[in-house]
């Protein structure tokens, strides 16, 4: 009975306006959102250098002997500052991710279309802001490993870092670093929110 | 001057017993038709169900029962996907909260619904000019959304629901927060753009003044159009403790404008019976109504037969002027739900003037404040007394308008003079005079 109406060719969305939708929302951007956006990449950068050598030292297994507690504290300690301007960057950006996929939905975007298209420039803005700490963390490595005390027990630890270790912590920090951004502006909800409705069909029950 | 408006024979929208959720405590059986070209105000205070109504009608929200015909097709029965590109298509919406992207300039956010079309950015962002410049926004189209002032991102926000030269534009309180004048303004570009494209309006508003603008009203209140008893279980308490009294169900439109949809009269003023009668031949079915006991489609299980494809785009509603004499007599408002609920008669000048007796007859039942019994009512509705002439006359019904001075008896003055019998040559149906003494050529300059 469904099949009253095909929808023709050409209806979908073209693949081009998405991209320049895309390029257009992450990149031109300007005003009090642009200033959001740095904050959010500062914050993740001063958080990305301590998480990534805690990641860095418990992938390559030194931190069997190598990372106390008290190391572990420290580095948590260290990465605070750059967590909480992160959350604070990435919530002060909610209301602009919302307003714009709301745009986006009222204009006949996709829903799926229209929680990503907002949701890039923030995981952008925090992944380019995670890389660069780490690739700050994995050049400086040799000048840490020196500027360190010869008691310190991270120094063993840095020293134990294999440089695929590095490059994998890079990656895993980026990654939680962006995951954190999402959920702390909002768009991870609608994906928890998903979630929920799939394991209990009957929450949304009515509501498409 | 009475200006019938009449949509075609098939509405481009047809919304049968909607009810949301599926128990009935937001939506119940609601009735909904509109026409080509037609501009309709869904009427209703805060908490009405307007949104929800309109969310089920352009597909964001699946009723819980009932059937929804979009230009012919089963919309109800869509896919989700079928319905996006279906509502991409052919709807255009103007939501209450109006949402911009803040990155791109006006012409951009204006384009945008073509390019979720499909349509290539370069021809969007012209097709987007000039919408923008046929509501005068042409010199805001490169500037930011940020540095506009409101009353321009309403308009650009209709100019954004019409761009896609839609079959029907919906808009939920399209211009709440402006002033009047500009309300005026706006209202009046909107209307006159979407008669001349002839796209489809059904506004939803609050707002008397702004109803009042389009061609047909339509009331809900608590969920339910007009004639629908309201529920004494506490099924609605929460939403709505204190229940409005009903209104009769369409109308006020200004001066003596008389819009009839199938079987629906919006009346106004005096003359309902006579001017709705008036109406050229409607289909046999009726395919527009609104709800009530008299509605023709208020089953709540779907419609077995689909109404007929719109078979031409610019096929749009019929006007006819008539004529009206000021003195007119008039008839209660219980006369206008007898049109609505009855058949149309087969030929509009057998209709012609209902309200006509033999000259110099005395007039029928003077005495008595009751509806001058219509040729098509229909003798076993409940409530209908028969007449000496054998004839059932309307009862007024509890929700209708207090009676009128002339027609009351208490207030009523000396009677009537007779009014001349109908005269076939009319068109319109209303007494011009005693066909001996009026000649034909007076009658069509009255004409």
């Amino acid at each position: 009975m469904s099949s009253a109406f095909v929808a023709p060719r050409g209806v979908r969305p073209q693949q081009s306006a998405l991209f320049w939708l895309a390029i257009r929302l992450s990149v031109n951007v300007r005003g009090a959102a642009a200033v959001r956006l740095v904050r959010l990449a500062a914050g993740t950068a001063l958080a990305a250098v301590p998480l990534m050598v805690w990641l860095a030292a418990g992938l390559s297994g030194a931190g069997s002997d190598g990372l106390s507690a008290s190391t572990v504290v420290d580095l948590a300690l260290a990465a605070c500052p750059g967590v909480v301007l992160s959350l604070w960057a990435a919530r002060s950006l909610s209301g602009d991710r919302a307003a714009v996929a709301e745009a986006l939905r009222q204009v006949g975007a996709e829903r799926a279309a229209a929680w990503l298209l907002p949701a890039l420039r923030i995981s952008l803005a925090a992944g380019l802001g995670a890389l660069g700490g780490a690739v700050a963390v994995a050049v400086l490595r040799s000048t840490l490993f020196h500027d360190l005390p010869k008691r310190a027990p991270l120094r063993a630890a840095v020293a134990a870092i294999s440089a695929g270790d590095w490059v994998a912590a890079a990656a895993g920090v980026t990654a939680l670093l962006i995951v954190g951004a999402l959920f702390a502006s909002g768009a991870g909800h609608r994906l928890a929110h998903r979630f929920k409705s799939r394991v209990r069909p009957t929450a949304e029950a009515g509501v498409k | 001057v009475l200006n019938v408006s009449l949509p075609s024979d098939n509405p481009v929208l047809d919304a049968r017993s909607l009810s949301f959720p599926a128990d009935g405590s937001v939506l119940r059986q609601v009735n909904l038709a509109v026409g080509e070209g037609e501009t309709v105000a869904v009427h209703g205070p805060a908490g009405a169900g307007k949104t929800v109504l309109l969310g089920c009608l352009t597909g964001r929200l699946a009723p819980g029962s009932g059937s929804i015909w979009a230009n012919g097709k089963a919309f109800h029965l869509f896919s989700a996907d079928q319905r996006r590109a279906f509502q991409r298509r052919s709807f255009g919406l103007v939501p209450q909260q109006i949402g911009f992207v803040p990155e791109l300039t006006l012409v951009q956010n204006t384009a945008l619904p073509l390019l979720f079309t499909g349509t290539p950015r370069e021809q969007a962002a012209s097709r987007a000019l000039v919408w923008l410049e046929r509501f005068e926004l042409g010199e805001y189209a490169g500037r930011r959304i940020g540095t506009l002032p409101v009353e321009a991102l309403r308009r650009a926000a209709l100019a954004r629901g019409m761009v896609t030269d839609p079959l029907i534009l919906f808009a939920d309180e399209p211009l709440a927060g402006l002033a009047e004048a500009e309300v005026a303004t706006i209202a009046r570009m909107l209307l006159s753009i979407a008669r001349s494209h002839g796209t489809a309006v059904v506004c939803f508003t609050r707002e008397d003044t702004m109803a009042a603008r389009f061609q047909r009203r339509v009331d809900l209140s608590h969920g339910r159009t007009p004639n629908q008893p309201v529920p004494t279980a506490p099924l609605r308490a929460a939403r709505a403790p204190k229940p409005a009294p009903l209104q009769p169900t369409v109308v006020q439109q200004p001066a003596a404008t008389v819009s009839v949809i199938g079987t629906v009269a919006a009346v106004s003023g005096a003359s309902t019976a006579s001017a709705a009668s008036a109406v050229p031949t409607a289909p046999a079915e009726p395919l527009a109504h609104t709800s009530g006991p008299w509605a023709a489609h208020t089953s709540p299980s779907a419609p077995t037969t689909r109404p007929p494809t719109r078979p031409a785009r610019n096929s749009g509603p019929t006007n006819v002027l008539l004529k009206m004499p000021a003195d007119l007599p008039t008839a209660q408002s219980a006369d206008a739900h007898d049109v609505q609920s009855a058949p149309q008669t087969p030929t509009a000048s057998a209709a012609a003037t209902p309200t006509a007796t033999p000259a110099g007859s005395p007039p029928a039942a003077a005495d008595k404040p009751v509806a001058r019994p219509m040729p098509w009512t229909t003798p076993s509705r409940p409530g209908a007394t028969p007449t000496p002439t054998g004839r059932p006359v309307a009862r007024p019904m509890p929700w209708a308008t207090p009676s009128r001075p002339d027609t009351d008896p208490a207030q009523r003055g000396p009677a009537r003079p007779p009014i001349p019998p109908k005269d076939p040559r009319h068109r319109g149906g209303l007494p011009l005079g005693a066909p001996s003494q009026v000649d034909e050529s007076t009658a069509q300059a009255q004409l």
